[in-house]
């Protein structure tokens, strides 16, 4: 059941104009991005002494960078690819055809979740050009892209579960959508908020909490057990509130 | 003849309000119920709670002699809602191959059911169009298709006809008809006439209380407590409404002057059938009479009586 809800969901994803014109626009900002900090680097290193060029660090300059504009653009395409996901099926009455199918919830949810990554992944698969381009310039650091990758991944499965459990709450599809990128948005901050703690230990945990913090391990190819473990129980927490959501059937 | 749904004092309560108050009523196992009440009377909260959509507050209710909190079984069931829940993106085809598959019908039988449906509605030469683009008639067609993909053996109906033109409306009449028998039909409409001539049972809910149900002519029946009959006379006069006004046992109810005749509503208070007295008096005072017959009551008139509010 969850491979014939995610390939209708797919299919019908490949099949709206506006996929493209999403992915128009995110190619041409991220290519842009890609210049501009690569011949940003160039000016700046041109500049150096010969003595300090090896000290001003590609990885750090340019592909930590990346990822992190990468992933701040991800903030605005993540609750636009996610807000009809529930939202338009609640609202024309078709998520019924489910409730009066074989189709568990649990199905349902996975089937909607893994849909809306896919489709965020095949966005970011867009960028997959930027390692080649490095390779052939010689100054691609493979452990860094490929780390930088896998946080990536992960930040946008957190992202996609925030995005379709706004959708399911909301039958308005500006609604879900806003609602969507304000709990990506404050997964996303929720590092900023640590410093207003003066207490340690709640700020530690506020730190724990924010999906950057460990997304910035990733980046810097630092992974514990701790972040993959951090964005596990996320994904699956905000799965299981969808889940619970769903079973109330009709509100 | 066996029962395919039994309501028991069912109660649905949402929000502090109570939608239904102890409805209870049965439908015959390959039979056409028919759901009326007026707007807001609880009737798609009623088709809902059967189709498993929403959960009952209080009472029971058993669908193919089980509870329904207990098995669903949603391959025995197909629902049309009060609108066509379409992928509009989709084509009709794979909208029907889709629901097939998530009806858990197996890969291999999936075609035979969609050529049962293409045959059951006509749907042949709008297979391989994009549900978007197509009327408001065929996206009906599609939405009761979606309900019947899977074979079930209770199709449940929302307002099926509820925005079709006279012909697509004669349309669906026929194939609900076609689905008796093999399928046991619930459904609700605001269109009386339809209904009975379709429904061979009806059930009418106002302000979430049955107020009937029943075989249409038992409630026909029920209704009748005084027998009205309609006369028209080719060649009247004004000594015509005097005998008709001064016969023992009749009450003029009601004239209405015609362009070559002139008729009549009686009732008649009379326990006996003063029918052919009647005649007989107005045949020898030269009257022609073109009609004496006991007026029939539609269901337009069931409905009327049962759901009228007590001042």
């Amino acid at each position: 059941m969850i491979s014939t809800i995610y390939f209708k969901e797919m299919k019908l994803f490949f099949r709206h104009p506006i996929t493209y014109l999403i992915a128009g626009v995110y190619t041409l900002i991220i290519g842009w991005l890609i210049f501009s900090q690569i011949s940003y680097f160039a000016q700046n290193i041109q500049v150096l002494p010969t003595d300090l060029r090896t000290q001003y660090d590609f990885s750090n300059q340019v592909i930590i960078k990346l990822f992190g504009n990468i992933n701040f653009i991800f903030l605005f395409i993540v609750p636009f690819l996610t807000m009809r996901i529930f939202s338009e099926e609640y609202k024309s009455g078709t998520i019924n055809l489910y409730f009066t199918s074989y189709v568990s919830d649990v199905e349902l949810v996975l089937a909607k979740f893994l849909a809306a990554f896919s489709q965020a992944f095949f966005l970011l698969s867009l960028t997959m050009f930027f390692p080649f381009f490095l390779g052939n310039l010689d100054v691609s650091d493979t452990n860094f892209v490929i780390t930088g990758y896998l946080g990536l991944c992960l930040n946008l499965m957190c992202y996609c579960a925030l995005g379709c459990l706004a959708s399911a709450l909301s039958k308005n599809i500006l609604i879900a959508s806003i609602m969507g990128f304000m709990f990506i948005l404050v997964s996303w901050m929720m590092n900023m908020f640590s410093f207003l703690s003066s207490h340690y230990f709640f700020s530690e945990i506020i730190l724990f909490l924010s999906v950057n913090s460990h997304f910035e391990n990733f980046v810097q190819a630092n992974i514990s057990i701790s972040d993959i473990t951090f964005y596990f129980s996320f994904i699956v927490f905000c799965l299981i509130l969808l889940v619970k959501r769903v079973g109330i059937r009709n509100w | 003849m066996k029962n395919t749904i039994i309501l028991d004092r069912v109660c649905l309560e949402k929000g502090g309000r109570k939608i239904l108050k102890e409805i209870s009523f049965s439908v015959k196992s390959g039979s056409i119920h028919g759901l009326l009440g007026p707007n807001g009377a609880g009737k798609t909260s009623t088709l809902n709670l059967i189709a498993g959509l929403d959960k009952v507050s209080l009472g029971h209710i058993e669908i193919f002699d089980s509870a329904i909190s207990q098995v669903q079984e949603t391959d025995r069931i197909g629902f049309l809602l009060e609108y066509p829940t379409l992928y509009e993106e989709m084509l009709v085809k794979e909208y029907l191959e889709y629901l097939a598959k998530i009806r858990g019908i197996e890969t291999q039988k999936i075609s035979e059911h969609i050529e049962y449906c293409v045959e059951a509605l006509d749907l042949k030469d709008v297979l391989n169009r994009s549900i978007e683009n197509l009327s408001k008639g065929f996206k009906q067609r599609i939405g009761i298709a979606q309900a019947i993909v899977h074979k079930p053996d209770l199709v449940i109906l929302d307002e099926p006809t509820v925005g079709l033109d006279p012909q697509a409306v004669v349309e669906m009449r026929n194939f609900i008809l076609r689905l008796k028998g093999e399928h046991t039909v619930l459904l609700s409409s605001h269109l009386l006439h339809e209904m009975s001539l379709v429904c061979d049972e009806v059930t009418i809910i106002s302000e979430g209380k049955i107020v009937a149900s029943g075989e249409i002519e038992k409630l026909e029946e029920r209704i009748q407590e005084i027998t009205h009959v309609e006369l028209e006379v080719m060649n009247h006069d004004d000594d015509l409404i005097d005998l008709i006004e001064n016969f023992e046992g009749i009450e003029l109810v009601k004239t209405d002057v015609r362009a070559n005749s002139l008729l009549l509503l009686l009732s008649l208070t009379s326990a006996y059938e003063l029918r052919p007295k009647l005649i007989e008096v107005l045949v020898e005072k030269k009257y022609d009479v073109l009609k004496l017959s006991k007026k029939q009551h539609s269901l337009e008139d069931i409905f009327m009586k049962v759901t009228e509010k007590d001042d």
